[in-house]
């Protein structure tokens, strides 16, 4: 009986002393010079003059702050011609000369002299807005809640991807005008609802500085609507101060669309399966892709009477 | 308005030409064997002669050894013999072989009990004793042969070992048969699903090997009898109790305790089988308890344990007619309660429970010879639940004492109740018919939160909040015919199962086509080729690898379909001297419409409509399994490799592309072995090897497009690459076990001292990968779960 005892307690010790070991191993990544890869960010419009900015990505464990290129050689690419090299501006950007055309396809080769990293698009047609409506609505103290309702016009027989914010000035925003740049919404709830079922990312929502007050932005495709009219209902839209709203509709490529959404499906919970960002950078990483944009207004007349 | 009817099937024209022909076949020779004669009819039941339980899968043959049939489920068999002079044999591993010579003029009844023989060490577990292939048969009593996690014997570990079943995580229960998810596997106990085998988080399973008779795995020649689920069937029959005489079995190991007691309640007419395990992972942490509380003033109490009660009743009603009563319920519970003291005294009880209840009434009848019935009807459920309950006790400023409480509970669960009826008709010595039918009547509680505030001094303060997902309901019908055909040297199964089912007005429907042939090129040599269609009406919402209690069984609805797959096999089986088995099976399966998490949803954001969570996609599955077996003599024992490849395609995941399964195991190989020194010392030892899990690793990062880059002037993202999801394989997981057991015959009974050690030569296999960082540097980490583990366990038979 007392060897059983023995024998008993022995193996507990045994077995609590090798539990509490530690089981931690570290992992070694092999990640070299040759793995870094080309990161090419750029979105073109015919507004504006073509920008690129290229980068290294860096090991995942890194803590250096980003690496821009600035020795990349650039190409610019219309319909598969080369038109331009793009000139160097500092910190990894660079610009053309020209402004990309509707429905032209553009192209670019990135060159760091070791790595050569290639993408294109297609600039689409611009969006159709058929209508606009001002809704605006009142509680029972007599405030109102400007609403505005954009009825979007698609194109049949094709795949369209649209982005759709509010702005309270016309024209480009200085940086740091933030409440210029920005149409806030009470309840973001209350918007998904009034859209309805929309192939949507999603409310598109960055928390601005108040409580519970937030930016809209709605980016969406046409799959429930392709070739009808698209009615989009926004409420209680807030600090409407010069009682002008600006509408700005984009249509997106598809590059964009896909790139836009997996931003936006980013996980932000330990337990959450992560999301590849999209890219269409041959041998790189990144995005190269284009909108196109149509601007509308509305004046809300708060209180006619 | 009308209801919705989705009609979902296997089109006939996606069926290969193979099952055509063979049912065209079949439906010839059906008729063309009906005209028999000088034939009788042997049947009966087969027995264990020592306790009476009778014999699943025993094997009873005709003269040549070629002619043979086995036993149901409930030891029944009937066989064609000629009339006149002929002999019988009966066989069951770790039995005696029986053979008589009878002379046979009429129909006859022969029941036979077949003598254990504890001399013979045969086989822990095997293939499959006809040399089927896709079938792997256990014998639960000679587990404990076999080394273990912490002395705890365990079924679905033992079946992870055999080529193409694999575990998920380090020592986890989760089956994973050839590229199917761990929610794909039809688990049986007693004919009753069950929804979770898992306790402790999936370390060990519900199975208390103790109270099991027969196992048996179905990796593919799913017979048409089972429907459900797409990858495997896993059917449990627990023992029957010993109808001779008391008998008991205890069993005193690190973590747990189990006791079995059975016994006649009427000599050979009536028995009882009760069988309890606990762990005492609780107990043991009371005496840590008390001191820390004494050392720090508190009042705390927590523990973790989980227990398992079977209780078998049966009763003879007479020769044709045999009832069964069986009960399991099993219990997980973890809780926290404490009281503490500061201004006011604070007492808080958590806990944490879940479990499995099922219950089943069976009658089997003998109609005759020919025609053996089983009908039952039974009750299912698995609950998980949520409890934390707050009171704070203050000291009124005028003196006495009042107090305040809040409670929160939260739970969900799955409850079937089902009928089901099933005809063994051994119409001649060619067709053995078996059909059935079944209706299942689901009520799904995907869950519901209670909180609830009491203010003693004002109750007009009192909060009461429910969140109820209101219950979903749903109704499944199965209706099936399998013909096992016997032609001399070829073997056919060919069957058809119907399932239908219906849940708010949306009706699905499959039919689901079972196909398998076995030709015996010689006594010693079988190639076998079988097709397997399956339909599964109800989905595991999860994101864990499996045996998670918060794991949610939901049914398909209007916008998430039924998932489907096709399986195709091909295998060759060649037995030498009886000792050695060699197979070789190749597999290729296709699956539609599983069941998987949206990128970047989780189960903390599927509480309020989890179908916006998940999505939709296909996968692949194709591979060569490779068992060698040794059955007979001191050394015992198998070798099983599995070349294996596993592929998901989902429209909304990785961008639509391709990519491998999160349990994608190149190579996956296993040596089990046991030698048995003499009938007082036996050693076992296994060594199991695998290629690491695929996991999605970033391995990069970057920067974003400007506008997600910059916001308010500072850097506000940096995104990762991972690459292909799934693209980063873990290092590879190996380990070796051993066990020795010491046995000794006492006065009264058997006793065996079993030692063994889990992971002998502490092989870190990860668990987990986590960036850590330290003096400004980031590093990636592993943590590995088990390191060697020594245990031992005491066992007394008596």
């Amino acid at each position: 009986m007392k060897t059983t005892n023995k024998t008993i307690i022995l193996s507990l010790i045994i077995m609590f002393c090798v539990l509490s070991q530690s089981c931690e191993k570290e992992i070694k990544l092999n990640f070299g010079e040759e793995d870094k890869m080309l990161v090419v960010n750029s979105v073109i419009c015919p507004d504006s003059l073509v920008k690129v900015r290229v980068s290294y990505s860096q090991q995942i464990l890194a803590n250096e702050p980003v690496f821009f290129v600035n020795n990349a050689q650039i190409r610019l690419f219309e319909d598969g011609t080369c038109i331009d090299t793009l000139a160097w501006l500092g910190q990894g950007k660079y610009v053309s000369r020209h402004k990309p055309q509707t429905n032209k396809v553009y192209g670019i080769e990135v060159s760091d002299g070791k790595r050569k990293a290639t993408a294109n698009c297609r600039i689409p047609d611009v969006a159709s807005i058929a209508w606009l409506k001002s809704d605006t609505t009142y509680d029972q103290m007599g405030f109102a809640y400007p609403g505005v309702t954009i009825a979007i016009s698609d194109k049949p027989g094709q795949k369209d991807f649209y982005r759709l914010f509010l702005k309270r000035k016309a024209g480009k925003i200085e940086p740091g005008d933030y409440f210029g740049n920005t149409v806030f919404a009470y309840n973001d709830e209350a918007i998904n609802a009034q859209t309805g079922p929309l192939d949507a990312i999603g409310n598109y929502i960055e928390y601005g500085t108040y409580r519970n007050y937030n930016k809209i932005e709605l980016v969406f495709s046409d799959k429930s609507f392709n070739g009808t009219i698209r009615e989009i209902k926004l409420s209680e839209i807030r600090m409407v101060i010069n009682k002008t709203l600006f509408i700005h509709l984009h249509t997106l490529s598809e590059e964009y669309y896909k790139y836009l959404y997996s931003i936006k499906n980013k996980p932000d919970e330990f337990f959450s399966e992560p999301v590849g960002i999209y890219s269409n950078i041959e041998n790189g990483l990144g995005i190269f892709a284009a909108y196109n944009e149509v601007v509308d207004s509305i004046f809300h007349d708060l209180y006619p009477n | 308005m009308p209801k919705t009817t989705r009609m979902h099937h296997f089109k006939l024209s996606n069926m290969p030409k193979l099952p055509i022909l063979v049912l065209a076949t079949f439906a010839i020779n059906l008729f063309s064997t009906i005209s028999f004669s000088q034939k009788v009819v042997v049947s009966g039941f087969v027995e264990d002669k020592s306790n009476g339980e009778r014999l699943t899968n025993a094997v009873v043959y005709l003269g040549d050894n070629r002619n043979h049939v086995l036993t149901n489920n409930y030891g029944f068999y009937s066989i064609l013999a000629p009339a006149g002079q002929t002999e019988i044999s009966y066989s069951y591993v770790g039995f005696n072989t029986v053979a008589l010579s009878l002379k046979l003029h009429k129909d006859t009844l022969v029941n036979i009990r077949l003598e254990p023989n504890a001399t013979l060490s045969e086989v822990l577990v095997t293939g499959s004793k006809t040399g089927k292939l896709g079938k792997i048969e256990i014998i639960p009593s000679k587990l404990k042969e076999m080394p273990s996690i912490m002395g705890e014997t365990d079924l679905i570990k033992a079946l992870q070992y055999y080529p193409g079943v694999q575990s998920g995580m380090e020592g986890r229960s989760g089956l994973y048969v050839r590229g199917g998810g761990p929610d794909q596997n039809l688990v049986l106990l007693d004919g009753v699903p069950v929804y979770n085998v898992n306790h402790l988080f999936g370390f060990f399973s519900i199975f208390n090997p103790v109270a099991i008779s027969s196992v048996s795995l179905y990796k593919s020649d799913i017979p048409a009898r089972y429907s459900g689920y797409l990858s495997s069937v896993l059917d449990i029959q627990m023992k029957e109790g010993n109808n001779k005489e008391w008998k008991g079995d205890f069993t005193l190991g690190l973590i747990a305790s189990k006791l079995t007691i059975e016994g006649p309640l009427k000599k050979e007419k009536s028995s009882v089988i009760f069988s309890a395990r606990r762990t005492y992972l609780d107990i043991l942490m009371a005496p840590i308890l008390a001191i820390s509380n004494k050392t720090q003033g508190t009042e705390t109490m927590a523990g973790y344990y989980f227990q398992d009660i079977n209780l078998k009743l049966n009763y003879r009603l007479d020769a044709k007619n045999h009832l069964y009563l069986s009960f399991y319920t099993g219990l997980d519970k973890a809780y926290i309660n404490d009281k503490y003291t500061l201004q006011q005294t604070i007492r808080d009880i958590n806990n944490l429970k879940w479990g499995n209840l099922t219950s089943v009434l069976r009658w089997n009848h003998v109609f005759s010879s020919k025609l053996f019935s089983n009908t039952h009807v039974s009750y299912s459920q698995y609950k998980y639940q949520t409890n934390i309950h707050s009171t704070v006790t203050m000291k009124r400023p005028t003196g006495g004492e009042y107090s305040d409480s809040y409670s929160y509970r939260n739970f969900s669960g799955i409850n079937s109740i089902s009928q089901n009826t099933r005809a063994d008709f051994y119409l001649n010595s060619v067709h053995h018919l078996q059909f059935g039918f079944s209706n299942t009547y689901f009520v799904f509680t995907p869950g519901s939160i209670n909180y609830e505030e009491k203010i003693v001094n004002d109750s007009t303060l009192n909060t009461k909040v429910e969140y109820v997902n209101a219950n979903v309901y749903a109704y499944k019908a199965n209706l099936y015919v399998e013909d096992q055909i016997d032609l001399d040297k070829l073997k056919l199964n060919i069957g058809a199962h119907y399932s239908g089912f219906l849940h708010k007005g949306t009706y699905y429907q499959n039919f689901e086509p079972r196909v398998a042939m076995k030709y015996l090129f010689s006594d010693n040599v079988n190639v076998n080729l079988s097709y397997t269609g399956s339909a599964q009406y109800i989905h595991l919402v999860s994101n864990s690898s499996g045996g998670l209690p918060t794991d949610l069984w939901l049914p398909v609805t209007e916008n998430v379909k039924p998932a489907t797959s096709v399986q195709y096999t091909a295998g060759i089986s060649y037995e030498m001297k009886k000792n050695y088995r060699f197979s070789l099976e190749a597999y290729y399966k296709t699956m539609d419409n599983l069941l998987e998490y949206k990128e970047g949803a989780s189960y903390f954001t599927t509480t309020d409509n989890w179908e916006n969570s998940v999505t939709q996609g296909k996968g692949t599955a194709y591979g060569l399994e490779l068992f060698v077996e040794k059955k007979l003599g001191k050394f015992t024992g198998f070798a099983g490799y599995t070349l294996a490849w596993a592929w998901r395609k989902f429209e909304d995941i990785n961008m639509g592309r391709e990519f491998p399964y999160k349990f994608d195991r190149r190579h996956d190989m296993s040596l089990v072995g046991h030698y048995r020194f003499n009938e007082r010392i036996n050693l076992g030892a296994v060594w199991v090897y695998g290629t690491g899990n695929s996991i999605t690793l970033p391995t990069q990062r970057y920067t974003p497009l400007e506008e997600f880059y910059y916001k308010y002037g500072q850097v506000a993202d940096i995104l990762e690459y991972y690459g292909n999801k799934n693209s980063y394989k873990l290092p590879a997981y190996h380990r070796l076990d051993v066990n020795i057991n010491l046995i000794k015959q006492k006065m009264k009974g058997i006793r065996t001292w079993s030692f063994g050690v889990y992971n002998l030569y502490n092989r870190q296999n990860p668990y987990l990968l986590y960036v850590k960082e330290m003096n400004g540097q980031k590093k990636l980490y592993q943590r590995s779960l088990f390191p060697a583990v020594p245990y031992f366990s005491y066992n007394y038979k008596f």
